[in-house]
């Protein structure tokens, strides 16, 4: 494969990560603007594991994503009272200001003789876990389609378990889940601190593959791309999320001729499709559909048999 | 004693008192109706029941246990169970997923269960889904969007959604609105077999037919406050409540589905 390939397919398995957090907010029925500061705490702490105290990527990995799944947990339980507009604007104003901390902090060691660790705006570099062990991209490649595969996975058991109805009935009609004894404070902090392991995951791989990430990397418009994924992909499946992302970094960021034009087809093509398609291109209906075609049943979903 | 015991409710929305000092007795396996004009407190005592509104004043126990201003997902696991009267289904979900939802956190149901993609145990609660969707005449609608289905299917799929609970009170909002009588005769049908195992209701209704029939005592309320209580041929035939509900009913000729509270 062609390096150009395999950055590509590196950037759409990476997003993909924090695609599907903010998929799994938007299920329980919260809009988040800001799942990017999960992904950059998921780099920042997974490249300081690695870079400044020399534990593998596969050590460090975990441990990020329970450093940001702590924080969005945090974070959630502290939003639990805002609703809609008012949850969206304070995860936002959080985002920022874990950005603004970044820009602020200076904490380096020493490893080899060079200084290693946040330097503020000049980010965090020497992220060379990969380099040092001889790690190519197709390499993590392989290690971010293996890690999404057991996500999606996951995903999929949690749809057809009772939690994934859980979520999604909180997402519908939370006066509802109350009355059906479903304790919506606890899975709302839940929720939140599971979307925030997420997208650290997608971080950890940004940061190994990078090798120096920026706080700038992790401004608003990474947080408004991922909520855009799951909202044009389809709500119905964790594969539209993802479908999403092909639909953004696949197509119109490989496609040549649309390059300098991207932001405007991009927000095009968002506003398009919640007119025509409000629930995404694989939403609910359409998913129910293909679901009963693949069981063999007649998809008999308006109701027009009587009884 | 009641399985079901108010004792002056009160519920104050600003300054208006939606509830005045209700007291309510209802007995294990009774079918007990709640009528009333639009606005007289209905809902609004459902509600507080539910949880939804803690009350301003008074006492409610459920089985001799407090329940006022305890939260409604815990007053929901104690064994209550409603309908609403505008639907509170999640449209994009089919008939039997809309059911089998509520089964979560019954007695017994813990976090294995909630995360069970299979199993025997998970598999007798999907038959019993099955099951319900049959007895109240919804077995053709199972893989239906909730959304799609007309609105006695829509009412009959709440009922069955609040059984599958296993509740010991079961509080039905206007479980025939909005029905023809040939549809609200199909609903008392549905109402007897849902009481007769002995099984304890609470039902809003404005058709007094259907209350007089499947109803073993009702109350009257007004303004909040509780004007008559009795057997149905005593209630309804009471002057005070002929002047006050019927007489004033009869002039807006019923039928008003714009909410109670």
């Amino acid at each position: 494969m062609d390096d150009h390939v395999i950055t590509v397919l590196n950037n759409i398995g990476g997003f993909s990560f924090i695609a599907l957090s903010a998929y799994l907010l938007l299920l329980s029925g919260e809009i988040s603007f800001g799942q990017q500061a999960f992904f950059g705490i998921g780099a920042y702490a997974s490249g300081m594991f690695t870079a400044m105290f020399g534990l593998s990527f596969w050590i460090a990995l975990p441990l990020a994503m329970l450093v940001a799944g702590l924080a969005a947990a945090a974070v959630g339980a502290l939003t639990l009272r805002l609703r809609g507009l008012y949850f969206a604007i304070a995860t936002l104003a959080f985002a920022e200001t874990i950005r603004l901390i970044l820009v602020a902090t200076t904490w380096q060691v020493d490893v080899d003789g060079e200084p290693v660790g946040p330097n503020g705006s000049e980010g965090l570099g020497n992220i060379r876990w990969g380099f040092d062990n001889e790690y190519a991209p197709v390499d993590f490649l392989w290690m971010i389609y293996g890690s999404l595969g057991i996500v999606l996975l996951l995903f999929f058991l949690m749809e057809r378990s009772r939690l994934g109805s859980i979520v999604r009935t909180i997402g519908a009609d939370r006066l509802l889940a109350e009355t059906q004894g479903i304790n919506v404070t606890r899975y709302k902090i839940l929720v939140a601190g599971l979307a925030g392991a997420l997208a650290a995951i997608g971080g950890a791989f940004y940061a190994h593959i990078q090798t120096t990430v920026y706080p700038e990397n992790f401004d608003v418009m990474l947080g408004v791309h991922s909520l855009a994924y799951g909202l044009i992909g389809g709500l119905g499946t964790a594969v539209g999320p993802i479908l999403g992302v092909l639909l953004d970094v696949g197509f119109l960021e490989a496609v040549e001729w649309i390059q300098g034009y991207r932001m405007i087809a991009f927000g095009g093509l968002v506003a398009v499709l919640l007119i025509f398609m409000p629930r995404g291109i694989l939403d609910e209906r359409r998913v129910h559909l293909l679901r009963l075609m693949l069981r063999g049943r007649r998809p008999d979903i308006h109701g027009a048999a009587g009884h | 004693m009641a399985l079901l015991d108010i004792n002056g409710i009160g519920r104050r929305f600003g300054a208006v008192e939606a509830l005045d000092g209700i007291d309510l007795r209802v007995e294990e396996g009774e079918v007990f109706g709640l009528i009333g004009p639009n606005g007289s407190g209905k809902t609004t005592l459902f509600n507080v029941l539910t949880g939804v509104y803690p009350p301003s004043a008074g006492e409610i126990l459920l089985d001799g246990r407090p329940i006022g201003g305890v939260p409604p997902e815990r007053i929901a696991r104690m064994g209550l169970a409603r309908t609403f009267q505008n639907l509170r289904l999640i449209p994009h979900m089919s008939a039997f997923e809309n059911i089998w939802l509520a089964q979560h956190r019954r007695p017994g149901m813990g976090l294995r269960d909630i995360l069970a993609v299979g199993g025997r145990k998970e598999r007798a609660r999907r038959d019993e889904v099955e099951t319900l969707l049959e007895r109240t005449g919804l077995a053709t609608r199972r893989d239906a969007f909730a959304g799609d289905l007309p609105l006695p299917d829509q009412r009959r799929l709440e009922i069955a959604r609040a059984l599958v609970r296993q509740p010991r009170l079961l509080l039905l909002d206007e479980p025939a609105g909005g029905m023809t009588p040939m549809e609200t005769q199909e609903m008392a049908t549905l109402i007897r077999a849902v009481a007769a195992p002995g099984r304890t209701l609470i039902v809003i209704e404005h058709k007094m037919d259907l209350i007089s029939d499947i109803c073993d005592r009702l109350c009257v309320l007004d303004f909040g406050r509780k004007i008559a209580e009795g057997p149905p041929g005593r209630v309804l035939s009471d002057p005070e409540v002929l002047d006050i509900y019927l007489g004033r009913e009869a002039d807006d000729n019923s039928g008003d589905d714009s909410g109670d509270d």
